[in-house]
């Protein structure tokens, strides 16, 4: 083998190498809980408030209810079990969307919805919700709750069993486009180029 | 506060390169309708060909750059699985890949051949349908950017008949 085409290939076998090495960087992070501002940046536009103005003061394993309502122009609630002391609680609900059944304002861009929160630890704690938007629109709220020991023990109920659901089919076909697309364009792209030179006149 | 630093590198290269695609589309006209005069030296022809190849292959390389750029910040941005979540964000992520591939492939084969590449059918056939091919998928990437952040596009209609995003 020629000097020349031996360096051919070896560039040719790099551009591959390296297009077959970056596919993996494009691949999941599975349970990827962030807050809104790690995404959103418009802090100031959404309104967000609560019923619950003061602490709220309650026993462990007592539920409590706490309204939200998210306005002008809210598409999402969300309380994340990951953000502040969300997990000291069992939360009725961790999205609730503009317009869905658990929302109770029918005006769209406007979210009132009511949680149900029982707390399983004792302590103050701080529970935290995000309404968020497009636009880059986000705005989070946080309700203060001192949980005390109750008169009687609780016991903090088993977790519920939760099935996961099925993966999204167009997620799968979009992960397989990425394996073979990618790789299958640089090659088409390297036989174009070994054409290109070929019938390129010489100087 | 964090800032979104995508939306700062992306408005340059798109346009670049979809000015690159308009050239390129003119370059292949005139060198199979003008090919003599194209040849020529001296002539107003054979001098505006190739002025439009020197743009073209500096367009490239910027554009390149840029979507380089773009890409980088776009994943510093945005946490991974929020992107693979949004089909618009997985179609832009998936062609902007190829659209990397395909940049790469004419600045290496431009700065390679330097102008021959307009020499033979098959050379420029496969240069300026690849160079056209790059800005129309930068043009769709950057609606999608668009209806990504303002919920529209002047060419959302189009999308939705073609069935875009997919998957």
């Amino acid at each position: 083998m020629k000097r020349k085409q031996r360096a051919n290939l070896i560039g040719v076998f790099l551009f591959v190498g390296i297009v077959m090495g970056l596919v993996p960087f494009a691949f999941t992070f599975p349970g990827n809980t962030n807050e809104c501002n790690q995404c959103h940046t418009d802090l100031a536009s959404l309104g967000l408030s609560t019923n619950a103005t003061e602490t709220v003061d309650i026993e462990v394993g007592v539920p409590f209810v706490v309204e939200f309502t998210a306005d002008n122009g809210a598409e999402a609630l969300a309380i994340g079990t990951d953000w502040e002391d969300n997990e000291q609680f069992l939360i009725s609900d961790n999205l609730v969307e503009d317009g869905d059944g658990e929302d109770t304002d029918a005006t769209e861009g406007v979210i009132t919805t009511s949680v149900t929160f029982t707390p399983i630890a004792v302590g103050e704690f701080t529970i935290r919700a995000w309404a968020a938007a497009n636009l880059g629109r986000a705005v989070s709220i946080d309700v203060t709750v001192n949980v005390t020991e109750g008169a009687t023990t609780f016991t903090t109920p088993p977790p519920t069993t939760t099935t996961t659901p099925p993966p999204d089919p167009l997620i799968e076909i979009w992960t397989m486009m990425m394996y073979t697309l990618i790789p299958a364009t640089a090659v088409i792209l390297v036989i174009l180029s070994v054409i290109m030179l070929r019938k390129a006149p010489k100087d | 506060m964090t800032m979104a630093i995508h939306p700062v590198f992306v408005h340059f290269h798109t346009g670049i390169l979809t000015a690159n695609a308009a050239i390129a589309l003119l370059n292949l006209i005139m060198r199979t309708v003008f090919r003599d005069r194209i040849r020529t030296p001296g002539t107003t022809m054979a001098r505006l060909f190739h002025e439009f190849d020197t743009f073209i292959l500096w367009g490239n390389i910027i554009g390149l750059l840029g979507l380089v750029a773009g890409v980088v910040t776009g994943f510093m941005d945005w946490p991974m699985q929020a992107l693979i979540d949004d089909p618009y964000m997985r179609f832009k992520i998936l062609w902007s890949a190829i659209a990397l591939e395909i940049f790469v492939f004419l600045v290496v084969m431009r700065l390679k051949l330097g102008d021959r590449v307009w020499a033979s059918t098959s050379s420029y056939l496969i240069y300026g349908i690849l160079v056209v091919v790059g800005g129309v998928l930068m043009i769709i990437l950057g609606a999608m950017g668009g209806i990504a952040v303002y919920s529209d596009s002047i060419l959302k209609p189009v999308l939705d008949w073609l069935g875009l995003p997919w998957p």
